[in-house]
């Protein structure tokens, strides 16, 4: 049987958005600073070619905004005014004071960009934080899954994630009624709201206190501490998720190699219900 | 005003260039005896600036209330926490608090619905059957989109809103 633990990658792309964020406002106001000595001391200098610090800083923020979830179309489409205002020939040249504006525009912008759209590549790549702590305290507890649970645990969460709840309901179903899966443990709990779920979004629910719940016992296998509100609506929507990323952290941690990297694929998803984004 | 079942409206914006067209053809008629036998086809023409956003919105109107039952039947309720990219093309039905109204003058709006877990973007083409606030309750029926078509994060492209009573 296959413990895995997972291991902190390191992440040499969230290095170079380190080495790339100060560099837009380095070559944007660079190339105005280049142009604008060209012009104190005489040097006959064609302003385009200063203004290349700007497209080249125009590019990177573009870049920067692609990398995160969510896009900022605003950042995205800076190169386009770039080659416009620099690149296409026209009639008017472009001048000092525009590389200026330009430069205080992409720094604006990016400062926007980092406040408002977040650091940070998409969850995809990132496997740190809660989470990750989370996978690796499911590696180390639950040390007897055997890696086919694990797949269909992996399996069941990914038809969730797809919005099949009729799929995932009938997988979970069918482990449960395998006679060497009775019993009474975390991952069969799971299981079993998730099986209910599908119902549960049918026109006419089962009333939410008929629902599975986790034991007192099994909470300790949870990401998400049981709801204390004796709101039993809320307390199934926190069953529900600490469901899904039981089963998450169970296919990561037990199943086999293409399986998880099938699951880990649906990251943002688990780092969605572990409510981190 | 309505059209068959359909109720239809115009947009705000539709009727403000419809009024700046005629201050401009009154003056210009005023100003410039020319223009006035060119009237018998430029009228014909300020009206259809009205007409044609009302031909369009009936048309809209209309697929949209065909396409209503058969959400009505497919969408399964989700909460706004579980909506997620893997989930784009699926039909939904969320039920929450108006948070946010944008783009209302355009016939175009765009919701901020909010449940418990969350709030997601309710982008609507169309304008709604019922006119809704914020803080009103909605139940919205949908398909799960990205915010730019081939990029951003899930939005609901919505058929249906309605007020409920909760």
């Amino acid at each position: 049987m296959e413990v895995f633990i997972v291991e902190k990658p390191s992440d040499p792309l969230k290095n170079a958005e380190w080495l790339l964020e100060p560099a837009v406002p380095l070559l944007s106001f660079g190339g105005a600073a280049v142009a604008l000595l060209a012009q104190m001391y005489n040097v006959p200098l064609d302003i385009r070619y200063p203004a290349f610090g700007c497209v080249a800083a125009s590019l990177i923020l573009a870049y920067l905004a692609l990398l995160r979830p969510r896009k900022d179309i605003v950042a995205i489409s800076t190169p386009i005014y770039a080659i416009i205002f620099f690149i296409v020939p026209s009639d008017s040249s472009a001048g000092i004071l525009l590389l200026l504006l330009y430069a205080a525009s992409l720094t604006i912008l990016l400062v926007r960009l980092k406040r408002r759209f977040g650091s940070g590549r998409s969850g995809e790549e990132r496997e740190d934080g809660p989470l990750f702590d989370y996978v690796t305290r499911i590696g180390e507890t639950m040390a007897c899954i055997p890696s086919d649970t694990a797949a269909d645990a992996g399996r069941i969460f990914i038809r969730f994630a797809h919005g099949e709840y009729g799929m995932a309901a009938g997988l979970a179903q069918t482990y449960l009624s395998r006679k060497e899966n009775e019993g009474d443990n975390a991952l069969a709990t799971a299981f079993a709201i998730i099986a209910g779920h599908d119902a549960q979004c049918s026109s006419a629910p089962a009333p939410i206190s008929r629902l599975h719940h986790f034991t007192g016992e099994e909470s300790a296998l949870l990401f998400h501490p049981a709801s204390e509100s004796t709101d039993t609506e809320e307390e199934y929507s926190v069953a529900l998720d600490n469901a899904l990323l039981l089963c998450y952290a169970v296919a990561i941690a037990f199943a086999g190699e293409e399986q998880r990297e099938q699951v880990r694929s649906f990251h943002p998803f688990a780092e969605k219900l572990a409510s981190l984004k | 005003m309505k059209i068959g079942n359909i109720s239809v409206k115009i947009s705000v914006l539709a009727i403000a260039v419809f009024i700046v067209f005629t201050i401009l053809l009154l003056v210009t008629s005023i100003y410039s005896p020319g223009v006035r036998s060119s009237l018998i086809w430029l009228i014909p023409c300020l009206f259809m600036l009205l007409v044609i956003p009302i031909v369009l919105n009936y048309m809209s109107r209309s697929q949209y209330a065909d396409l209503a039952p058969q959400y009505e039947a497919e969408a399964k309720t989700v909460r706004v926490k579980l909506v997620n990219e893997n989930m784009v093309g699926k039909p939904v039905r969320i039920e929450g608090v108006v948070e946010r109204v944008y783009f209302q003058f355009l016939n175009r709006p765009q919701y901020l619905v909010a449940d418990r877990s969350g709030a997601i973007s309710v982008k609507m083409f169309t304008s709604p059957e019922e006119e809704v606030k914020v803080n009103d309750v909605v139940e919205v029926l949908g398909q799960v989109i990205r915010r730019y078509i081939v990029t951003g994060d899930p939005v609901i492209n919505c058929v249906s809103i309605r007020k409920i009573k909760k």
